[in-house]
């Protein structure tokens, strides 16, 4: 239930008319979610060292965790994390890298740490933990227990359908956040 | 569970004279021979090739023409996950009319695991979903095929030479017939009944020889000083791992191994191997699997879990060298019959030794009840009571298991961390399939079933000695 007051109650969360925030999501600090996004409840967003700015046609689900969070050692500036558009984040993914372009899916359970910055179209496989000083090249596939690379002909499709599915089917089971939290809507 | 959890701590004797001993969760049990078996002395039998994902089985003689691979289960070059057939639907323009465009389903392949795809390698899109799809040609197809024919050529060359030598041997005037067979090609059924020397001679003679002659040239071989020099950047260029492909995905398609990773092509699926298990000293089955998953006719699984009472290690004192303690064992039944166990002691060799502590083995005998599968939803209260234990030898009693107590001595000179070992031999009763038999036969006058008194023996790892 503490999520579920945190994610009302912040001021500097900035919800698109047309993107769909559960109310059970944590969403700490300045947050902006762009356009037909889609946050299942139980993630956990957190602008801890800087603002979140995310993209549109996003897809983060349950579990999930992203933090603005400086590199061990660097001076706490209070730069954003930028999250392009059609990203995936699968359950239970972990996201705490600085920078991430589109096109891009976090399977579940895999983790990007602080070094590792991902381009346009990679996939990280689910239970990789990838924490590199490196920017992805585009279209990086990493997978399996031994973290076997790969680039892949062209970028991942992006969830479209799936999107336009949950924004028809969570309305009906959850409290939704909307835009500066004046209202929250119930259906 | 615990069954596997203490694989290395509690070992039945299989063979008196090899002294070989293994976890009761790896044996087998010859219901004819009543003993126990390890997989090493059981003769393993190809049953059937299956394939695992569309479950298709194919007998033994059928599958190496299909080169053991699956007909409709493919997988993925890069990560060997099984490829998963994906539709969609792209617009194809009519051909009368080039403003207009229909949509028409389409098929490619996709590897759900680590996304690659056969779009990506620039496959065209199939029409229909099985059957289309294709294996990349074996470029070396024609020289396989020459060798395989050379090579059969070459054994039955070998065969035909033996047996010459073989009949040659034969004393009186056979010899002379059998000479002749060397410039006839050998006509001696293995095993059949044998033509008289007259008839073989008069055929022999009228014959050509079968075999075909054939050839083949040996593959060029290069001198080194042949080979192109390597490139003088190759120990320097600093190598694209995302690109080239790991040695795993060139073993899995020995005839490509294709470097780049854009020369991945879909693979079939290998099939494997349905064993079956046989007693090599009754020829019975031992293991038999289903022909295919949906038939369930007969089932011949003699695992020895399922037919020996089991010892399991249930509490472990304080190990001290040379002072008596006591440890508790679990007795477990696995059939369905009331079973009575007497422990007897064991002796060994000395060369053989195992145990390193004296046991004292309780007298009585240990009645374990049957096995019941409704048990846990049975109240545990009632038919407990039907048994009279002895609270020195028997530590609790739960439906098919018993825990008993063992009052053991680890020897005096066993230093801090050695392992204990306890040795003992049981005696039990074994029902066969009796009980099946005569249900069979319709027989009901027949009151309880004879059975057979095995031994076992058992070497149990109790724990390691602490100091003082």
């Amino acid at each position: 239930m503490i999520a579920q007051r945190r994610s009302i109650s912040n001021p500097l969360l900035d919800v698109a008319t047309d993107a769909l925030v559960c109310n059970e999501a944590t969403l700490e600090g300045s947050i902006k979610v762009g356009a037909r996004c889609v946050i299942h409840p139980k993630a956990t967003i957190i602008a801890k060292d800087g603002p979140i700015v995310i993209g549109e046609g996003n897809l983060i689900e349950e579990q999930t965790l992203i933090i603005n969070k400086n590199r061990p050692g660097d001076p706490a500036e209070n730069t954003p994390l930028i999250i392009g558009n059609h990203n995936v984040f699968e359950v239970g993914s972990e996201f705490q890298g600085k920078s991430i372009g589109n096109h891009n899916i976090v399977e579940s359970k895999a983790k990007v740490g602080t070094c590792t910055t991902l381009s346009n179209g990679c996939v990280i496989g689910a239970a990789c933990d990838v924490n590199i000083d490196e920017v992805l090249p585009e279209n990086t596939v990493i997978c399996g227990d031994k973290y076997l690379r790969r680039i892949n002909a062209d970028k991942p499709q992006p969830q479209t359908q799936q999107i336009d599915f949950l924004k028809k089917i969570l309305p009906n089971y959850h409290h939704l956040t909307t835009n500066k939290n004046k209202k929250t809507s119930t259906s | 569970m615990a069954t596997l959890l203490q694989i290395s701590k509690v070992k039945y004797l299989i063979d008196e004279n090899s002294d070989e001993c293994d976890s009761l969760a790896n044996l087998y049990f010859c219901m004819y021979c009543l003993s126990l078996r390890s997989a090493d002395v059981l003769q393993h039998e190809i049953d059937s090739h299956f394939c695992p994902q569309t479950l298709d089985s194919l007998s033994p003689a059928e599958a190496p023409l299909k080169r053991n691979k699956s007909a409709n289960s493919w997988q993925c070059p890069a990560c060997l996950h099984p490829l998963s057939t994906r539709a969609t639907s792209t617009a194809i323009q009519v051909t009368d009319d080039p403003t207009k465009s229909t949509a028409k389903k389409v098929y490619y392949q996709a590897c759900t695991f680590c996304r690659w795809s056969t779009r990506g390698i620039g496959m065209p899109d199939k029409d229909i979903v099985n059957g289309a799809w294709t294996e990349k040609a074996n470029p070396d197809v024609q020289r396989v095929n020459q060798l395989l024919e050379y090579y059969k050529y070459v054994a039955q060359q070998e065969k035909l030479d033996q047996e010459t030598k073989r009949s040659s041997k034969k004393r009186g005037y056979f010899a002379v017939a059998m000479q002749l067979n060397k410039y006839g090609g050998a006509r001696l059924g293995i095993g059949g009944k044998k033509p008289s020397p007259l008839t073989q001679v008069s055929s022999k003679l009228g014959e050509s020889p079968s075999l075909k002659e054939v050839t083949i040239e040996p593959a060029k071989t290069y001198a080194l000083e042949d080979l192109e020099p390597l490139p003088e950047d190759i120990y320097h260029k600093v190598v694209n791992f995302a690109k080239v492909s790991s040695v795993t995905q060139r073993h899995s398609h020995p005839e490509h191994q294709s470097e780049s990773v854009n020369d991945f092509w879909p693979q079939k699926t290998r099939m494997f191997i349905k064993q079956s298990l046989r007693c090599k000293g009754c020829d019975h089955n031992i293991i038999k699997p289903e022909y295919n998953a949906s038939s369930i006719k007969f089932k011949i699984h003699l695992v020895a879990v399922n037919q020996i009472p089991e010892i399991r290690i249930n509490k472990v004192p304080k190990l001290v060298p040379g002072e008596s303690c006591k440890i508790i064992l679990t007795l477990v039944n696995p059939t369905e019959h009331v079973l009575h166990v007497t422990l007897l002691p064991h002796i060994e060799e000395e060369k053989t030794q195992r145990s390193n502590c004296q046991v004292e083995l309780p007298t009585s005998d240990l009645v374990l009840s049957k096995y019941d599968e409704a048990a846990e939803f049975i109240a545990p209260e009632g038919g407990q009571a039907q048994f009279e234990d002895d609270p020195e030898v028997i530590a609790y009693r739960r439906g098919n298991r018993i825990g008993f107590y063992l009052q053991c001595t680890p020897d005096k000179d066993l230093q801090h961390g050695d392992e204990v070992w306890v040795t003992f031999k049981y005696k039990h009763e074994h029902y066969g399939n009796t009980t099946i038999v005569a249900l069979l036969k319709g027989d009901k006058q027949q009151g309880e079933p004879e059975a057979d008194w095995l031994k076992q023996t058992v070497f149990v790892n109790v724990g390691r000695i602490s100091s003082s």
